[in-house]
């Protein structure tokens, strides 16, 4: 972000502005406008500034890119005229000897008044254009500082030189530093922060924020100025480890023009005697380590140019651009561009970062579209196949579709009463939550869908089917990093079913069965054999009431009753009333296999139902082959209905079992069947203790 | 005779008018039919003089009571029709359908169109680390753009949610050679905190073109051609200059502001458009990256998912998207 006034830019132009056209360039050029603040005759323009073109970040940048779009090829020079000072390699010319002792700095100009007065008024001007800013008014010195920083983007650090004891030295901190800042708070500075000290103390850390000890006050007399360029990548280390950022540190991480460094100097040099009188010192120190003495060069081609926008520009027009936002260019082929990049553009690499200049300046809008010619072979996915098709199951069942959070709460396994030995137990916690209700990377979706129905049920809605597909989160050693995921579906159902009326007498209400139901008919979609194997691990469900899901023999999910206090566990959790159902399973490698259809047979089926009495325990997938083994002619098994209670001796339940005999060659007589009922009787008997209920 | 005649016709009157419904009117017709064949074989039994008078008393007879039948058969079919009638326009609950959620709806349609366009789609991990959802995106550690997306972290500095599907587009280019067209649509994490507009996670549909001679003009058909299709022809697509660290030259997409048509509304500041995706010719030294020459070409583009169901459903809310208000839900 940079704010600025709109008149100060005005005042460094030197053509006449124009306020809505250079809000229409930054616009299309893609500066946006974040904020317009109307002073009446002037206003503050804030726009956002994307971190490749910190040149933006100045009155003189801003300014320049209004030209870019005028094709006025040259902003007024900001060198001072009047002042001399002469800067050399002579590190001890200063009342103080400056050592630079690091790779990082690149430039380090540093100037000298004696005998400012400080306690004056800053002028009209300068306060009015800081503050339009978002820059407080300290005193003289301090605020033309700031100027210097807005108008050019270059830092400026001005020390007391009075308080400096010895010499200024600048070098890497060895170790972990603790640093006192101006605003009296500690920080603490990375190993390889640049920190700035005289013989005794700490002054401030290099382009990022200055220290009490060598403070500019209204009693300040004598001053260095320090004008630098700072390597981006320790400024960008040290303010995010520290916390700290400022104006200065804003723009040396993301890049400052080494050539302003000077530049810098000699305007505070000019602008405090103005205003604060003294004496500035005729020589003054830099520093250089060469880093963009020269200016960078590279060769574009018309051709890449053209290839990569989809445009068909020639030589002049490409140079013409280019020109225009202050590259030099020279092609002696028409094919070859040399192009010259300007100081202050930092961001400029490759041929590619050149390209799009050109794209910008002939217009993105101008750039007509054109239809893909590419054959690329077209790969099925079918982790998406398959949980599009899971929706669409859904979505036929009458579930609705919900999206939870990955992260869960910190506690929610103690809430499902998932316990720590428990392979379902998920302990992968984010280490910056956005507080510790999002802390866990839910290693089920059940603590979402149940606190979804809950929130449901507290607004009215007590009869729910829905449904979530989305990841579970696991760790796993010998795995990438050690974590892993799957892509899982959950379906959680409670309440009524079937309501009462139009021919329904009773409310119906949705028990464990209709999620097995659930289970079951999705799997047939899938064509998929799966097995129940009944668990109590898994705490969230009701003791005898939960099963593992098996396919091929690997674990896949659960199924079960949710404990009525695990929905305890839950804010508002005693509002579920009636069964919540609830079943989870892993989707990836389903793959539907092609499927037959068996046609039925010529001669007619004979359906018979049997009210069994099974002890509990006992599953209809264990007794449902014993009744098949009895003869070929029994071709289907099913459950019709389930009943405890009222004529069911207790410890038993009741089923209602339907069996369909058929054989494609004949028609069955009922002696026959008489005889195949009291086969798998004795043995259901024998095997099961099954009995036909009287 | 005459007597006989109307001895009969007192009987079928009495029998017609306990006659309420349609079977026993049937009952009533026949047991006519049959007095009407006794009355005729009596008649021809008469002497010939007493023939004609009782030939016309029967037929009086016989004319009189189709009469009444036809009348009683309209009365009871009347009567019959309002009271089994049936209210046509209530519908019992039996048939159901669910329910799509509005992000996953919109993302399916943004899907089945690059379907069409011959995209196939890959998935990635969210738990990512450090190389493939930043470093190997022109993103190095120091790098500023880093604070465009603040990043939830499982391991300082290395194991993160990632924060775009542009990780999966990293991981598909270790894997494949080009040419290819993909999308990546998935949910990814930044730190925000939650409120109206800002959720900690949210959906995207990356897309990513890898081959010779694509180029800008490719990516900017592709966009526009998307929003077209899944929003409709009239919507208008805007490119400007934008940065991101993988892509050079980038843009920024704005489309055509749904809630005021363009015109200028609160949702979109005034300026009558919606930033819905950014884009850009993918940067060399991202292919140089994943082992792909320096003069590879191939276009990039994220739509951020969030902000299209909100525009294709104007829903107010962005957190609304992760309530789930089933009663909302219904009304898709
Ligand atoms: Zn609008």
């Amino acid at each position: 972000m940079f704010k600025f006034s709109y008149n100060w830019l005005k005042a460094e132009s030197e053509i006449e502005t124009d306020y809505e056209e250079l809000l229409h360039w930054l616009d299309i050029q893609g500066f946006e406008i974040a904020s317009i603040e109307d002073y009446g005759d002037d206003k503050a323009v804030e726009i956002e500034v994307k971190a490749n073109r910190p040149d933006m970040l100045s009155v003189a940048g801003v300014l320049r890119e209004y030209y870019a779009g005028k094709g006025r090829r040259q902003i007024k020079d900001f060198t001072p005229k009047d002042v001399n000072v002469n800067f050399g390699s002579d590190n001890s010319v200063l009342s103080h000897r400056i050592v630079v002792d690091s790779k990082d700095v690149h430039r380090y100009c540093a100037a000298e008044i004696k005998g400012v007065d400080n306690t004056g008024e800053t002028p009209e001007y300068i306060k009015d254009r800081l503050t339009k800013s978002g820059i407080a008014c300290i005193n003289p010195i301090v605020d033309i500082s700031n100027y210097v920083l807005l108008q050019i983007g270059q830092p400026i650090h001005i020390f007391d030189a009075d308080k400096v004891k010895g010499d200024i030295r600048i070098e890497n901190v060895p170790a972990p530093t603790k640093f006192t800042t101006l605003a009296s708070t500690e920080i603490e500075l990375p190993t390889g922060a640049l920190l700035i000290s005289d013989d005794e103390n700490p002054l401030c850390v290099a382009g990022i924020i200055g220290g009490h000890a060598p403070e500019v006050t209204e009693s300040t007399k004598n001053i260095i100025i320090e004008s630098a360029n700072f390597d981006h990548i320790i400024e960008r280390v040290t303010s995010k480890k520290t916390h700290v950022q400022t104006a200065a540190s804003y723009r040396f991480e993301r890049g400052v023009s080494p050539a302003t460094a000077k530049l810098g100097a000699l305007i505070c040099v000019k602008m405090i005697t103005e205003l604060c009188g003294g004496e500035y010192n005729k020589t003054g120190y830099m520093h250089t380590d060469g880093t963009s003495a020269a200016l960078q060069k590279m060769v574009v081609t018309r051709k890449r140019v053209n290839s990569l926008l989809g445009s068909d520009l020639d030589v002049p027009q490409i140079c013409k651009y280019l020109n225009d936002c202050f590259f030099e260019t020279e092609c002696k082929d028409g094919e070859n561009i040399t192009v010259t990049v300007p100081d202050f553009r930092l961001d400029i690499d490759y041929d590619v970062d050149v390209i799009e200049e050109v794209g910008r300046m002939y217009g993105y809008h101008n750039i007509e579209p054109q239809p893909i010619k590419l054959y690329a072979p077209f790969v099925e996915n079918p982790v998406n196949k398959n949980a599009n098709k899971l929706r669409d199951i859904m979505v036929g069942f009458g579930f609705i579709e919900v999206l939870t959070y990955g992260f869960i709460p910190g506690n929610s396994m103690q809430m499902l009463h998932i316990k720590e030995d428990s392979e379902y137990y998920g302990d992968i916690k984010i280490l910056n939550p956005l507080s510790n209700f999002y802390e866990l990377m839910r290693p089920s979706l059940a603590y979402g869908l149940i606190s979804t129905a809950i929130a449901n049920m507290s607004v009215g809605k007590g009869d729910l089917r829905i449904f979530e597909v989305g990841k579970r989160f696991f760790r796993q050693k010998d795995y990438e990093d050690g974590y892993n995921e799957k892509n899982v579906f959950a379906a959680l159902m409670t309440g009524v079913k079937l309501g009462r009326g139009f021919g329904i007498t009773k409310d119906a209400k949705f028990s464990v069965y209709d999620a097995v139901s659930l289970l079951d008919a999705t799997m047939r979609e899938f064509n998929i054999k799966y097995e129940i194997k009944p668990t109590d691990e898994l705490g969230m469900f009701e003791q005898g009431a939960g099963s593992d899901i098996y396919v091929s023999g690997k674990k896949i999910g659960y199924i079960g009753k949710i404990d009525p206090k695990v929905l305890g566990e839950f804010e508002n959790g005693k509002l579920a009333r009636d069964d919540v159902l609830y079943v989870e399973f892993c989707f990836e490698g389903f793959d539907e296999t092609k499927r037959c259809i068996e046609f039925d047979s010529m001669y007619p089926s004979v359906n018979r139902e049997y009210n069994f009495l099974v002890k509990n325990g006992i599953h209809f997938t264990d007794y449902a082959p014993v009744i098949k083994e009895a003869s070929g002619i029994i071709v289907n098994v099913s459950p019709r209905d389930v009943y405890t209670g009222a004529g069911v001796p207790k410890g038993f339940t009741s089923v209602l079992i339907r069996i369909e005999y058929n054989d494609p060659t004949r028609t069955l007589d009922f002696e026959e069947i008489a005889g195949v009922e009291a086969k798998f009787m004795k043995a259901l008997s024998d095997k099961y203790g099954i009995t036909l209920k009287l | 005779m005459a007597q006989f005649i109307e001895e009969k016709k007192r009987e079928l009157q009495a029998k017609l008018e306990n006659s309420d419904a349609l079977d026993k009117l049937q009952g009533v017709e026949s047991s006519f039919r049959k007095v009407m064949k006794e009355l005729f074989a009596e008649m021809k039994a008469l002497p010939n003089e007493q023939k004609k008078e009782v030939g016309a008393a029967i037929n009086d007879f016989k004319k009189e009571f189709e009469e009444r039948i036809a009348a009683a058969k309209k009365k009871i079919s009347e009567l019959s029709k309002t009271d089994a009638a049936v209210d046509l326009t209530v519908p019992s609950p039996e048939f159901i359908r669910g329910k799509i959620h509005p992000l996953i709806r919109v993302g399916r349609m943004f899907e089945d169109v690059y379907k069409e366009m011959g995209f196939s789609i890959a998935y990635g991990p969210e738990i990512e680390n450090d190389k493939h959802n930043y470093e190997m995106l022109n993103m190095p550690y120091y790098h500023p753009a880093r604070d465009m997306q603040d990043t939830f972290y499982l391991e300082y500095p290395k194991v993160l949610l990632r924060s775009h599907t542009s990780c999966v587009q990293v991981r598909y280019m270790l894997e494949h050679k080009p040419p290819f067209m993909i999308i990546s649509p998935g949910v990814v994490y930044r730190v925000d905190e939650i409120d109206p507009q800002h959720t900690p996670c949210f959906y995207q549909v990356e897309g990513l073109v890898v081959g010779e001679g694509i180029n800008l003009a490719n990516l900017k058909w592709a966009v526009t051609e998307s929003v077209k299709r899944v929003f409709g022809p009239e919507y208008k697509v805007k490119f400007s200059p934008c940065y991101y660290p993988y892509t050079e030259p980038s843009a920024a997409v704005d489309m055509g502001c749904i809630m005021c048509g363009g015109k200028g509304c609160r949702t979109c500041k005034g300026t009558g458009w919606m930033r819905v995706a950014g884009a850009g010719m993918v940067h060399p030294n991202v292919f140089e990256a994943v082992g792909y020459s320096r003069d590879t070409v191939g276009f990039a583009f994220g739509w951020g998912l969030n902000r299209l169901p909100m525009l294709y459903y104007k829903i107010l809310e962005m957190r609304k998207l992760f309530e789930n208000e089933v009663s909302l839900w219904e009304q898709l």
